[in-house]
C-alpha cells in the first residue's frame, strides 16, 4: 500500500521550474540576496538603538522569533511559486543560514534532505 | 551557531576582565560594566539558547529521521543530534521549574536578575501568564518535528493541522489572558501571531487543493503582504518604543498593572457573589425534601379531619412555587410557606397516605417552631411571608383558605401588589402563627411567637437583614474603600 502510494507520488510529481533566465525571476532572486543583508542590517540597527534607549528588546526577539517561524514556511508540503522562495528566504538570516555559500562541511554541499530543501537551496552544509 | 556561542563566551570573558581591572566598581563605570557582566549570569546565555532552540531541535530531528550513517562524520552527528534533541526535551522543563517554583518571589526584582529573560515583559500576577516561554519551547519542537517529517509520510496532512491550531491556540490565548504587562505589548505580540496565522491560512492554497494558478497568485500577494505588515508592526512598535523612552513606558506598565489588578479584583468579588449565591441556592434546594417531608406529614395528620380536597391541588401550586423560586432567587422561603401554612391549610388538602391516621398532633407543631425559627434568619423575603399570610387567611377554618393561597401564586400580579402592603404582611405573620387549636399549650407557643413577632418585625423595620449588613454590600464597600 505505502510502496504503491509512493509510486503513484513519484510519477506524478513534477519539479519546481526556476528559470533564472526569466528577468522577473532573475530580478527576485537579486532582491532577495539583497534583502537578506537588509534584515541583517535592521535587526543590528534594532538591538543599538533599543539598548541605547534602554526600552527592552523584546520587538527585536519577537522579530527573530517570527522571522525563525516563517522562515522554513516554505519546507512545509506546500509547492510554492518559485517567486515566493525568494521572498521568504531573506528570514533565513533569523537561522543563522547567513549566505548562499557553505564555507564549512563543503563535501556536503550537494546533499540535501529532501526535494524542498533542494528548491531552497538548503543543503546539509549550510544547516549545519 | 557554534561560532555564536564562541562570540558570546569570548564577549563574557572579555566583560568579566574589564571589571576586574576597573578602579572604581562603584562608580558610574564599574557599574555599567557589572550591569553588563550580571547579563551574562544567565540571561545572554538563555536567550541565545532561545534563539537557537529551533535550529538545534529541527536538525536535530531531521539528522535522525535521515539515518545515513555510512562515515564516521555522520555517525557522529547522529550522536550529537540524539544529544541535542534529550537536551531541547530536559532544558525548556528545567527552564520551566526554575520560573514555577520562584514565582512567589518574582514581584522582587533580584529574584529573578537571573533568568529574566525567560519572563520578558510578562505580567507575573498570576501563574496563567507564564505558559508564554513554556509555549515558545513547546511550539518549536512540535514545528521542528513536524517539518522534519519526509513528505512520503501518510501523516504529512498533520503538518499544517498542529501548526494551524498552534497559531490559533496562541491567538486565543494571547485574547484571553493577556500574558504581557501592558496593553500596547500585549497588542503587538498579537499582531505579530495574526499575520503568522495569516501566512499560515494563505499557505494552503498552495496545496494540491486547487490547481489554478490565478489563486496562488492571489493567495502569493497575501503571503508577501502578510510578511509586509509582520515587519512593519515590528517597525512601528520600536518607532513607538523610542518615542516613549524608558520612563513613560515604566509609568504605563505600572498604570496598566494597577488597572488589572483593579479589574481582576472586581472579577473576583463577582465571582465570590455567584460562589456564594450558588451555596445558598444549593442550601436552599437541599431543604426542599425535608420540608416536604414536613408537609407530608401535616398531611397525615390533617387526613384526621376532614377529607374535603384533593392533594393533587397542593402538589400542583408547590410546583409552581419551586418554578417561581427559581425566578427569584433571593426568596428562600417560597416552600416554607406551604409548610407554615400549618395545619390550616392542610386541612383542607388530604393525601392518599392521609388515611393511614398516622401521627400525632405535636410534630406539626415542632415542625412550624423549626420553620418559624428559620423565618427569622431569613428576614428580608416579606413576599413569600404575605402569600403565606394570604394562603393561611384570617379565617382558614372556613373553606376558602387553599383556594385563595391558589389564586394567589397563580395570579402573580395579585400577589405582587399584596406584598407591596406593608399592613398585610404584618397580619399575615400574625395569623401564621396561629394553629388550628385552640387549647392551653397552643396559647402559650402563640404568646412565645407573637414575642418572636415582634422580634422579626423590628427586624424588618431596620430594612436590612442581618445577612445584608454582613455579607456582600459591606463587604464590598470595605474593599472598595
Amino acid at each position: 500500500m505505502y510502496v504503491n502510494r509512493k509510486n503513484i507520488f513519484d510519477y506524478r510529481k513534477i519539479d519546481l521550474q526556476f528559470d533564472f533566465r526569466n528577468e522577473l525571476m532573475a530580478y527576485m532572486r537579486q532582491l532577495a540576496i539583497k534583502t537578506y543583508w537588509y534584515l541583517l542590517g535592521v535587526i543590528v540597527l534594532q538591538f543599538v538603538m533599543l539598548s541605547l534607549r534602554q526600552v527592552g528588546f523584546l520587538p527585536l526577539w519577537t522579530l527573530i522569533e517570527y522571522m525563525q517561524l516563517c522562515a522554513f514556511i516554505p519546507l512545509y508540503n506546500f509547492k510554492m511559486i518559485p517567486y515566493l522562495y525568494d521572498t521568504f528566504k531573506p528570514f533565513l538570516v533569523s537561522h543563522l543560514v547567513l549566505t548562499n555559500d557553505a564555507y564549512i562541511l563543503q563535501e556536503m554541499e550537494n546533499d540535501y534532505f529532501e526535494d524542498t530543501y533542494r528548491y531552497y537551496w538548503l543543503n546539509v552544509a549550510k544547516l549545519a | 551557531m557554534v561560532a555564536l556561542f564562541a562570540i558570546v563566551i569570548a564577549l563574557n570573558i572579555v566583560v568579566g576582565l574589564c571589571y576586574l581591572f576597573t578602579p572604581n566598581k562603584k562608580g558610574t563605570c564599574g557599574q555599567v560594566i557589572g550591569g553588563a557582566l550580571s547579563q551574562f549570569k544567565f540571561n545572554v546565555y538563555i536567550r541565545l539558547y532561545m534563539l537557537t532552540y529551533f535550529d538545534l531541535t529541527f536538525f536535530a530531528v531531521m539528522k535522525i529521521i535521515e539515518n545515513k550513517q555510512h562515515t564516521e562524520m555522520r555517525k557522529m552527528a547522529t550522536t550529537a543530534s540524539y544529544v541535542i534533541l534529550v537536551l531541547s526535551g530536559v532544558i525548556p522543563f528545567f527552564l520551566m521549574f526554575i520560573v514555577c517554583r520562584r514565582f512567589e518571589v518574582m514581584k522582587i526584582k533580584h529574584a529573578k536578575a537571573s533568568f529574566n529573560t525567560v519572563i520578558l515583559k510578562i505580567d507575573k500576577q498570576s501563574r496563567w501568564r507564564m505558559i508564554v516561554p513554556a509555549y515558545f519551547f513547546f511550539r518549536r519542537y512540535l514545528t521542528a518535528c513536524l517539518l522534519s517529517m519526509p513528505q512520503d509520510n501518510t501523516f504529512i496532512f498533520l503538518q499544517y493541522v498542529f501548526i494551524l491550531m498552534s497559531s490559533h491556540a496562541y491567538v486565543l490565548f494571547l485574547v484571553a489572558i493577556k500574558p504581557y504587562q501592558s496593553p500596547l505589548l500585549n497588542n503587538y505580540m498579537l499582531a505579530n501571531e495574526t499575520f503568522y496565522s495569516a501566512l499560515i491560512i494563505a499557505i494552503f492554497i498552495f496545496s494540491d487543493a486547487t490547481p489554478e494558478l490565478g489563486i496562488k497568485i492571489g493567495a502569493g500577494i497575501v503571503l508577501m503582504s502578510a510578511i509586509f505588515l509582520l515587519i512593519f508592526s515590528n517597525f512601528l512598535m520600536i518607532i513607538v518604543l523610542m518615542f516613549k523612552g524608558k520612563k513613560k513606558l515604566k509609568e504605563e506598565i505600572k498604570q496598566a498593572k494597577l488597572k488589572r489588578a483593579e479589574r481582576e479584583l472586581m472579577e473576583e468579588e463577582e465571582e465570590e457573589d455567584r460562589r456564594q449565591r450558588q451555596k445558598r441556592e444549593e442550601e436552599e434546594f437541599t431543604r426542599l425534601p425535608e420540608d416536604t417531608t414536613n408537609m407530608s406529614q401535616y398531611d397525615l395528620s390533617a387526613a384526621t379531619n376532614t377529607n374535603l380536597t384533593t392533594g393533587g391541588n397542593m402538589l400542583k401550586t408547590s410546583k409552581k412555587r419551586k418554578g417561581k423560586k427559581n425566578k427569584n432567587k433571593n426568596n428562600n422561603d417560597d416552600v416554607n410557606d406551604i409548610n407554615l401554612g400549618g395545619p390550616q391549610t392542610t386541612d383542607y388538602n388530604t393525601s392518599e397516605m392521609g388515611n393511614t391516621g398516622v401521627n400525632d398532633t405535636h410534630e406539626p407543631l415542632k415542625t412550624t417552631k423549626k420553620k418559624k425559627k428559620r423565618r427569622d434568619k431569613n428576614k428580608n423575603k416579606q413576599d413569600d411571608l404575605v402569600s403565606m399570610g394570604q394562603s393561611q387567611g384570617p379565617e382558614p377554618s372556613k373553606g376558602g383558605g387553599p383556594d385563595e393561597e391558589y389564586i394567589m401564586d397563580v395570579a402573580g400580579g395579585e400577589a405582587k401588589k399584596s406584598s407591596s402592603d406593608p399592613e398585610k404582611g404584618k397580619k399575615t405573620k400574625g395569623s401564621s402563627d396561629e394553629p388550628s387549636g385552640s387549647s392551653s399549650s397552643d396559647k402559650k407557643e402563640k404568646g412565645k411567637k407573637k414575642k418572636k413577632k415582634s422580634k422579626t418585625t423590628d427586624g424588618e423595620k431596620s430594612g436590612k437583614t442581618p445577612d445584608d449588613d454582613n455579607g456582600d454590600d459591606a463587604g464590598r464597600n470595605d474593599l472598595l474603600d
